[in-house]
């Protein structure tokens, strides 16, 4: 038990009285880990780490392939739209030149989609 | 780094490796080892409740023995104990909340500050806010790095540095209001 004197107010006298209290660090056991071992051996096992991450992993990939699936049926369903659109809308259909060239437009930017969606779904 | 603390961490990641397969004779070497420091960091927040802060450390291991296969090494085994000790701290004051008396500033006309300015520097810890006295003890008297105290409550670092800086700021006045007290 250390009093508090006047000269401790500076900041570098009062971190060194602080530190000064620390610990102390060696209590008797006093019989403390028995009490806890036997609470410790009526505890049920610990997961066994390998087994948890495989199930981790398990989970990660199959939030990936749900997320891959959506993604890609999003992406065609989303192009077919757009083609639909485009001939209820009177203005290009796919016998004209211009409907053929929006028409391949739509499909290589869902393509690239695509070929973006697989790449993350899967390897990320 | 001595010979002896590379000694002990290496037997100490042996231990761990083993209780984390479900050793549970290595677990007691664990809390062996670190039965003492746990205790002392709960005798520290309980404001000297021995027989609680027993009864916390005591969840506190039986705890990390049902999570020890999450313990994934990136932290010291003893901050990753004193942070589920901690929050057995925090969930016994949940249940039973502590009206805290103290004034954020520290009136110096009030009859108490002599009898409070006499006691040693532990007692004036004590009487700080709760998250300034919380950090502190971390910080100064469990002799943890901030970092390693910000880990094991679970604050931002930024925050750690402001409780403790209040802290020490609010020890600081108290230490001056005695001093002006003394001259008088």
């Amino acid at each position: 038990m250390t009093p508090i004197k006047p000269e401790m107010a500076t900041d570098e006298a009062l971190d060194a009285m602080l530190h000064a209290t620390a610990g102390p660090f060696d209590l008797a056991d006093d019989g403390f880990s028995q009490i806890v071992m036997a609470q410790v051996y009526n505890s049920p096992l610990p997961s066994v780490p390998a087994a948890q991450a495989l199930a981790v992993a398990q989970q990660r990939l199959a939030r990936q392939r749900r997320q891959s699936r959506w993604t890609l049926g999003g992406a065609v369903v989303g192009t077919l739209i757009a083609l639909g659109l485009m001939q209820l809308s009177g203005g290009e259909s796919l016998g004209s030149w211009q409907g053929w060239g929006m028409t391949v437009l739509v499909l290589v930017g869902t393509s690239g989609l695509l070929a973006a969606v697989m790449l993350k779904g899967e390897w990320r | 780094m001595d010979g002896a603390t590379i000694t002990q961490t290496e037997a100490e990641s042996a231990l761990l490796g083993r209780a984390s397969a479900g050793d549970r004779a290595a677990f007691g070497e664990l809390v062996r080892l670190h039965q003492a420091q746990v205790r002392m960091q709960l005798r520290r927040l309980t404001k000297g409740d021995i027989a609680l802060a027993d009864d916390l450390a005591q969840e506190a291991f039986v705890q990390a023995w049902r999570h020890i296969a999450g313990f994934r090494g990136t932290a010291r085994f003893s901050t990753w104990l004193y942070r589920i000790a901690y929050h057995q701290f925090l969930m016994h004051q949940r249940s039973h909340p502590v009206q805290q008396t103290l004034p954020d500033t520290w009136d110096i006309a009030a009859s108490e500050v002599d009898n409070v300015l006499r006691l040693d520097i532990e007692e004036a810890v004590k009487r700080l806010p709760e998250m300034e006295r919380i950090a502190i003890v971390h910080c100064f008297q469990m002799d943890l790095s901030h970092e390693e105290a910000a880990a094991v409550l679970g604050l931002p670092l930024g925050t750690l540095k402001s409780h403790v800086a209040r802290g020490k700021a609010r020890l600081r006045t108290w230490l001056a209001a005695w001093q002006a007290g003394e001259q008088k």
